[in-house]
């Protein structure tokens, strides 16, 4: 899949931006082993292991390979989809201090974020356990990839993007993800709305 | 040497008291499954009424105390992962949900400041003109 060279600014402007300086998870707080893990891809990948054993292999994968298919969907979905894509989209001042060069870092933003979620939809929906509940073979196994790329797929939505149309594997992905419990909780404490129904 | 019989067989008994009491605290140490600690952080003055401070059950088939954690996020952020993880596992953590502003990313309470932000992640946001979030293509 190319990349486009061509690209239509924003439509509209964003008004919900993402600060890039967060997550920040502090362990132990105020003792002298206190660490401050930071970067989503390591948060998520040190709380699954908190979780025990039979999560962390739920979450991260059973056997190496899946976990380095994880490891390849967090650092993929962080990297390029978000500091990339949306790093451009709403934040161009990192890539340039020319402000009359904005919209053209801003719209190849955009470019990269489309074409980054086809590759994700390929991507996620490769995997056994995502390919069998696509299929109606079962629910599969939620990881904290899929979790991950969920927050992207809404962030897609809020981009105006047609998510279910144009990536109907990440839709069965993020649809499956927003049906968690936990997640229905979480939502309604940040006080977002579903968007995968 | 009756006197002497007498505080042998004190010191015994009481020798024999302390070894129990000692022996009892530590298995009533071992069998604690509750984080030793606080789960407020003290790291930073993060103290203001708006906080909120969720404290979960721990987790079923732990063996060992959970750490005490504390994140920093903000409403449907990349943080929204974060949140959901711990919620899915039923973490016990702290937040702090943060605000950006002029200077950069504060606690939305007010009771952090980005400076004090600065110490707990490496960069925190801090941004170099007044407003380079600006999103608007035209502007």
């Amino acid at each position: 899949m190319s990349l486009p060279q061509a690209v239509a600014p924003l439509a509209r402007p964003l008004t919900r931006p993402n600060p890039p300086d967060i997550p920040a998870l502090v362990v132990d707080a105020g003792t002298p082993s206190e660490t401050v893990v930071t970067e989503s891809a390591a948060v998520l990948t040190y709380l699954a292991a908190l979780g025990g054993p039979e999560a962390e292999a739920r979450l991260l994968g059973r056997d190496a390979l899946r976990r380095g298919q994880t490891a390849e969907l967090l650092t993929f979905t962080s990297a390029t989809i978000h500091g990339q894509g949306y790093g451009s989209i709403w934040r161009p001042l990192r890539f340039t201090d020319d402000e009359a060069a904005w919209s053209g870092v801003q719209a190849k933003g955009r470019a990269v974020v489309e074409w980054a979620y086809g590759v994700l939809e390929q991507k996620l929906a490769g995997r056994p356990a995502a390919a069998a509940a696509a299929s109606g073979a079962g629910d599969g196994d939620v990881g904290v990839a899929d979790i991950y790329a969920y927050v992207f797929w809404r962030w897609g939505v809020e981009l105006g993007l047609d998510m279910k149309g144009k990536f109907p594997r990440y839709y069965s992905v993020a649809k499956r993800v927003e049906g968690l419990a936990s997640v229905q909780k979480t939502l309604q404490v940040e006080e977002l709305a579903p968007l995968a129904a | 040497m009756c006197l002497l019989f007498c505080s042998t067989f004190d010191f015994t008994l009481f020798s024999t008291l302390l070894f129990f009491l000692y022996y009892y605290r530590l298995s009533q140490q071992d069998l604690t499954l509750q984080p030793s600690r606080s789960l407020a952080p003290v790291s930073h003055p993060n103290t203001g009424p708006n906080r909120i401070t969720h404290v979960r059950p721990l987790l079923p088939n732990m063996t060992t105390p959970l750490p005490s954690l504390t994140l920093y996020r903000r409403n449907g952020a990349c943080t929204l992962a974060s949140h959901i993880l711990l919620t899915h596992l039923n973490i016990p953590f702290t937040e702090v949900i943060m605000d950006i502003g002029e200077g950069g990313l504060h606690a939305a309470d007010g009771s952090l400041s980005n400076a004090e932000y600065r110490k707990i992640h490496h960069s925190g946001c801090q941004c170099p003109s007044p407003k380079p979030w600006r999103l608007s293509p035209d502007r």
